[in-house]
């Protein structure tokens, strides 16, 4: 004996009027996760595995970098003293 | 301060010697603090004065005392100061019933209401006022700024069987034998950096021999001629700590290295040109800063230093608590530091270099850390720009200070994040100090990236990445690409 095909029957959905179907369908349960309150906010997750999004977020990373450069080169500057720093003569009287 | 009958000095005016002590009478005076009553200890032994007397005044022919006067104030009246003492004492007295704890709560309930601070009057009439200790002046300063005094201290001083405390930051005038301003700048900030490790602290005369011992290029070390930025930094080595020196050369970096060591506790020594022929050395006690940080039009990276207003200095030429304005000339990049003198004088220094004593276990300088700052600051913003919805500007915000690790956590336990806490403790072993970089980025929760301040730049070791909310789903995300990165623990 094969494998019996069964079919199955299931009533039909009542046809509802347009006006009718707001006040009878089932209000869906809102979800009130973190993920649901941000995306509902207008911020959704990202994930630096979208190779998409990763190339936005190099781009950007390029950018900035090139902008923090020189605050970086003039930090470490302020470090490099010579002699002449040195020598400075505190003496304020008063 | 006509209570003291203090002799006139013999051959300099009695307004040029008494300043500081007239600026001390008026600030005691401030409706902010309103001064009601003044108790004089006729005898009292300075440890700075009984040094600065051992080293160079017992020499003097005319017999200088070694002892010298305190002058305690007081915002309450006479007849009510005695009574509140009364009080407390008695409480002692009545025996077992009161424990030293309850007694100690008394002492601090009355120091917190009524006490001022006080004031060492030394036996010398051309420059009177030794170790001072005042309150620090309110937060709110009624001006659009909030003060805040993040190199003052619990200091503690014992009156009528009393032990008074006042929250503050020791100072001193110059006095030109033992100590010019280099020295008693140092000295101000020796006395905070010796406060965080609970050390003895140094004397004047302490200060001004070591850094003589090597070179004298202006000649003798007492009288004192002054010192140079060398022997500054040798007295610095020699009494401990690890000179960390920087060149105002930008505004920019060099408000941000003056902000981050004065929010971290420890007090930065300003060393300023007035003109080619005078430097001066003051120590910072605090800072105004503005109530918010103002948004800026476009995308950007901004140093929580840009709300930096003020700078409350110990100048030992007028007094303490002295309020410098930050200023910028144009587009020209020297730091400019203006002074609003109580004779109605004004004054605009050229800031032209920072020294910072540091514990010698905090290798990492303010610099290197303001560069590894932004090394993760600007992840941080592109992070943001890239995972922002809409295209409004992105600002992220970001601090960089040093603690002590213990403090670290105690803030995270004040800000009530002790399961956080508890991660942190069991997953990560801290150094002693820890260099704290705080980013605020546009859709990110607050975070800490935690670097080891025993590691160098080269080297630089990652502790821990601090989620510190988790109301924003992109910052985990970001947190495991920064512990990824620098190779750290991720704690949330």
């Amino acid at each position: 004996m094969g494998p019996r095909l069964v079919l199955s029957c299931r009533a039909s959905l009542p046809v509802i009027l347009c006006n009718e179907k707001k006040a009878t369908m089932p209000v869906p349960k809102k979800k009130n996760s973190r993920v649901v309150r941000a995306r509902s906010s207008g911020v959704s997750a990202v994930s630096l595995a979208n190779p998409k999004f990763r190339a936005r977020f190099e781009k950007e990373m390029r950018h900035w970098e090139g902008k923090v450069r020189p605050l970086k080169e003039a930090a470490r500057s302020s470090e490099r003293l010579t002699e002449h720093d040195f020598a400075i003569r505190i003496n304020a009287r008063g | 301060m006509k209570i003291l009958e203090l002799a006139p000095p013999r051959f300099i005016s009695a307004e040029d010697a008494q300043k500081q002590l007239n600026y001390v009478e008026g600030y005691v005076r401030d409706p902010s603090f309103a001064c009601k009553t003044v108790v004089v200890e006729q005898h009292y032994i300075d440890r700075d004065h009984m040094e600065d007397h051992s080293v160079f005044y017992s020499k003097s022919l005319y017999p200088y005392p070694n002892f010298c006067r305190r002058v305690h104030f007081f915002r309450i009246e006479k007849e009510e100061l005695r009574k509140q003492i009364d009080r407390i004492r008695n409480l002692r007295a009545a025996g077992a019933d009161v424990g030293e704890e309850t007694f100690r709560r008394e002492c601090a309930e009355f120091s917190r209401l009524y006490y001022l601070g006080f004031a060492v009057i030394k036996p010398l009439p051309g420059c009177p006022v030794g170790r001072t200790v005042l309150r620090c002046l309110p937060g709110e300063s009624g001006k659009g700024y909030i003060r805040k005094f993040h190199c003052a201290c619990d200091l503690d001083a014992h009156l009528l069987g009393l032990r008074l405390t006042v929250w503050g930051l020791p100072f001193q005038q110059q006095d030109l034998g033992v100590s010019a301003c280099a020295t008693t700048a140092l000295w101000t900030s020796l006395q905070r950096a010796r406060q965080l490790e609970q050390g003895a602290n140094a004397t004047p005369a302490q200060i001004t021999i070591r850094a003589s011992q090597f070179a004298l290029p202006f000649g003798r070390p007492m009288p004192s001629e002054g010192l140079s930025l060398d022997q500054m930094c040798q007295a610095v080595q020699s009494l401990g700590y690890s000179p960390s020196l920087h060149r105002a050369d930008l505004f920019e970096i060099t408000r941000g290295l003056l902000f981050s060591s004065v929010s971290s506790g420890i007090s930065p020594v300003l060393i300023m040109d007035l003109d080619k022929d005078t430097s001066h050395a003051v120590a910072v006690a605090g800072v105004g800063v503005t109530k918010a940080t103002q948004p800026s039009a476009t995308s950007a990276i901004l140093h929580r230093s840009t709300d930096l207003r003020a700078l409350y200095v110990h100048d030992d030429r007028e007094g303490p608590y002295l309020k410098a304005t930050i200023r910028r000339k144009g587009k020209e990049e020297n730091l400019l530091v203006h002074f609003e003198l109580p004779s109605g004088k004004e004054e605009t220094w050229v800031l032209t270099h920072i020294l910072v004593p540091l514990h010698p276990k905090i290798r990492l300088s303010f610099a290197q850390l303001y560069t590894a700052g932004l090394d993760i600051v600007y992840k941080a913003q592109s992070f943001a720009i890239a995972s922002s919805p809409s295209s409004k500007p992105i600002t992220t915000l970001w601090k960089s200070r040093i603690f002590r690790s213990s403090v670290y956590i105690d803030s995270l336990l004040g800000e009530g994040k002790s399961e956080i806490v508890k991660q942190l403790c069991n997953k990560v072993p801290l150094s002693r100090y820890i260099g704290v970089i705080r980013v605020d980025a546009t859709g990110l929760d607050t975070f800490d990236v935690l670097l080891d301040t025993t590691s160098t730049e080269r080297n630089l070791n990652c502790l821990a990445v601090v989620q510190l909310g988790k109301t924003r789903p992109n910052t985990s995300e970001f947190c495991k690409f920064t512990r990824d990165s620098y190779g750290a623990r991720w704690i949330a």
